[in-house]
């Protein structure tokens, strides 16, 4: 413990005493303890009261001093946690007061890193200067040594070095004080301001003193001395807990080992303030690559957008299966089956520019509504007659056509229908517009009869003629129809006599005989003719031949439908 | 572990030096090369309490330009007040080191080692005051040279410092 030389204040107590010892020479009231701004209310004190305050006064004031000399020491180590935040207290006043200056002038500055930090200060409550000071400043503590002052001997070590070497660091950190304490200050015994830091190599070495410890902090680089003030606070609250512990040391630090807890606060460190470069470029990578992954998810929705619309589109035209589809962020693609009947697929889906591939394979739907549309696209496709008008419908057992087409219109669509793998079709409501004509022909050639001479094989007077009309009709009636693509041939009929007999054949015989010869001669044409016999009522009914009319003889073609008759 | 804080002091030249590198590094070196200031070193003895960690503090010898230096004294738990016995002057010395570190430090363990007595023939002691140190301070008879007794002393002065 130090014992330092008695100070100035014994030397003015042993002023006071002198006064003290000539109270004569002074009035009593005149000593400056009551309130001077306020003579009259000291004038009210009573004289009694005045005489014991004087009487105490020197009493209480050398007794006061005495106690504050001879165990000065002892009170300014247990005031020091306090002394040291008072004293700490009105510093950071002072140095907020410099950095708010400060501040101001840099208030202006606006950059991004300044908007951070504008945020820090505020969140921390500290200047925004004090802030820009410490961020700009880069360090490390090193170490941190807690070392007792008397000793030198280490209690605690905070940092990384090797067990042995931190005594001997400890031992010449002492030694070092020692040194400058004995060379530099007052001489041995006398107090002066403690060594507060110095240089070892590029390390700078902060020496805080405490009451029992110092604490020597190592610190590489530019600590800002605002952190000064920081390792006091730890220095203080150690004294504040371990205050008899560090009193009563002696070289057993095992009473002492919780303070290392403490020092580790103290290694402190700022490293470069990596933003400047790298979180600009990594920024900008994670830009670029959130852009990418954006575009491509947004690709991507638009893909599955896209891939639906054509889809749905698909899905709407008849005919169309689809067999397969898959779509990502760079492809939509569809393998459908279109019935010929779906007609131009591609050209209904309008897929302009879309992503979308459509690859189309043909097939034949069984679906009824697809085999009409086949059916009707078929159809509109042919060049048809202008004659022609057909129709499909769907029926509830296959397809049905109606309308009306030439007879070979008929024929070509019967003939595309099965080449469309459509066999259940119904032609029957179709009108042959050929065999319409053509009937409406037979009938009149069939009534150009030629009459007979009754039991004889000669044509009456006035009927020759008729060969050659018949002739004529037989010949222009072949021509027409083979130019619709239909056959034509005609069997000669006679009315039948009242009784068939024997007889009856014969001359019917010749009569065909007769008929055949001259109509041949008349130039009939190529088409077949053959004898068929007695009118059937039927035909006769629908010539509408008067009842009188016998042995005429009757060219029926073929398409008044009675080939078969006999 | 417990530690100490020891301070080896003594005339220039007595081996003060020597003594430490041989406790503590089991060397020796006949080249003289005055110590400047301080030096410190460690080495961990065994107690009959435990192991202990001594603090060793080399400080530059005494001699006309340079007196003790008490600074670097304070807090120590050990003395060791090194005489070397081929020059009874550093006997006197010790004597006055002795004296005063009785009265600033009466409750530090105090030991003195009368060192290089391998130079037997050159012994230079009064044997009169030799004996009147002992009766105040335990003695070893040391040779940093050959290491004799070295050891023993400084773990007698461990033991002593409790
Ligand atoms: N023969 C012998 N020589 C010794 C012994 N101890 C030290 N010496 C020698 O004495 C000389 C001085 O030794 P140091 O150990 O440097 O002495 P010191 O006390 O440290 O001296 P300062 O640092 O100047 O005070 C050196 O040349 C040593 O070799 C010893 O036990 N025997
Ligand atoms: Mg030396």
């Amino acid at each position: 413990m130090h014992d330092r030389p008695p100070s100035e204040l014994p030397s003015s107590v042993t002023n006071r005493g002198h006064r003290e010892e000539a109270p004569s020479s002074e009035p009593v009231d005149a000593v400056p303890l009551a309130p001077t701004e306020n003579p009259e209310g000291s004038a009210l004190l009573s004289a009694r009261d005045a005489r014991l305050r004087d009487a105490l006064q020197p009493i209480l004031q050398s007794s006061i001093l005495n106690y504050f000399e001879s165990g000065s020491q002892r009170i300014v180590d247990s005031l020091y946690p306090l002394i040291g935040r008072a004293v700490r207290r009105s510093v950071r006043e002072s140095l907020q007061a410099l950095a708010q200056s400060v501040d101001t002038t840099m208030r202006d500055a606006l950059t991004l890193r300044r908007w951070r930090w504008r945020l820090e200060a505020k969140r921390r409550g500290i200047p925004l200067a004090q802030l820009i000071l410490e961020k700009s400043l880069l360090f490390r503590v090193e170490e941190v040594f807690l070392i007792h002052s008397e000793t030198g001997l280490l209690i605690a070590h905070a940092g990384a070095r090797a067990d042995d070497s931190r005594d001997l660091v400890s031992g010449m950190f002492t030694a070092i004080q020692d040194f400058v304490a004995d060379s530099f200050g007052g001489g041995a015994g006398k107090a002066s301001d403690p060594l507060g830091r110095f240089q070892a190599g590029d390390q700078d070495v902060w020496l805080l003193h405490g009451p029992h410890a110092y604490m020597a902090v190592v610190i590489s680089g530019n600590a800002p001395s605002t952190y000064r003030e920081d390792f006091h606070r730890v220095l203080e609250e150690i004294h504040e807990r371990f205050g008899r512990e560090l009193s009563a040391f002696e070289g057993d630090p095992e009473p002492l080992e919780r303070v290392g807890l403490l020092l580790d606060d103290c290694l402190l460190e700022r490293k470069k303030d990596v933003p400047t470069r790298s979180p600009w470029l990594f920024w900008v990578i994670a830009g670029v690559l959130g852009l990418i992954l954006l575009g491509f998810f947004a690709r991507m929705l638009w893909m599955r957008h896209e891939h639906g619309t054509v889809r749905s589109r698909l899905q709407e035209i008849p005919g169309v299966v689809i067999v397969e589809e898959s779509h990502g962020w760079n492809h939509s693609t569809f393998q459908v089956l279109a019935d010929p009947g779906s007609g131009n697929v591609r050209a209904a889906l309008a897929l302009g520019e879309s992503p979308s591939r459509v690859e189309i394979k043909p097939y034949y739907s069984l679906e009824p509504e697809v085999m009409a549309n086949r059916l009707r696209l078929a159809l509109a496709q042919r060049d048809a007659d202008p004659q022609d008008a057909l129709t499909v419908s769907v029926q509830s057992d296959g397809l049905q056509v109606a309308g009306k087409a030439r007879h070979r219109s008929l024929e070509e669509v019967k003939a595309l229908a099965t080449s469309l793998n459509l066999s259940q079709v119904d032609f029957s409501k179709v009108t042959n517009v050929d065999q319409q004509v053509h009937v409406a022909e037979s009938v009149a050639l069939a009534k150009q009869v030629v009459r007979f001479l009754p039991n004889q094989a000669r044509v009456i007077v006035g009927d020759g003629e008729q060969w050659r009309v018949l002739a004529e009709g037989m010949r222009t009636l072949a021509a027409n129809s083979q130019e619709a693509g239909m056959a034509c041939s005609y069997r000669l009929m006679l009315t039948r006599p009242a009784e068939v007999t024997a007889g009856a054949w014969a001359l019917a015989a010749e009569r065909f005989r007769v008929a055949e010869a001259a109509l041949m001669s008349q130039g009939r044409g190529d088409a077949e003719v053959r004898p068929g016999g007695w009118l059937p009522p039927s035909l006769r009914a629908r010539l509408e031949f008067p009842d009188d009319l016998t042995d005429a003889l009757v060219v029926i073609p073929s398409f008044l439908g009675s080939q078969n008759a006999p | 572990m417990q530690q100490r804080k020891v301070c080896l002091i003594g005339s220039f030249a007595v081996g003060k030096t020597s003594l430490l590198q041989r406790f503590v590094f089991s060397r020796f070196a006949d080249k003289y090369l005055t110590t400047v200031g301080v030096k410190i070193d460690r080495k961990i003895v065994p107690t009959s309490r435990g192991s202990v960690s001594l603090i060793l503090w080399d400080l530059a010898g005494e001699d006309e330009f340079q007196s003790l230096q008490t600074a670097y004294l304070r807090g120590s738990a050990g003395f060791v007040v090194v005489i070397d016995c081929t020059r009874n002057e550093t006997m006197q010395q010790a004597r006055a080191h002795l004296e005063f570190l009785d009265e600033e430090f009466p409750n530090a363990a105090k030991t003195i080692f009368v060192n290089k007595v391998d130079l037997e023939n050159a012994w230079d002691l009064e044997q009169q005051e030799l004996s009147s140190l002992e009766k105040l301070h335990p003695v070893h008879r040391t040779s940093a040279k050959t290491g004799a007794n070295v050891e023993e002393a400084f773990h007698d002065l461990a033991e002593a410092m409790g």
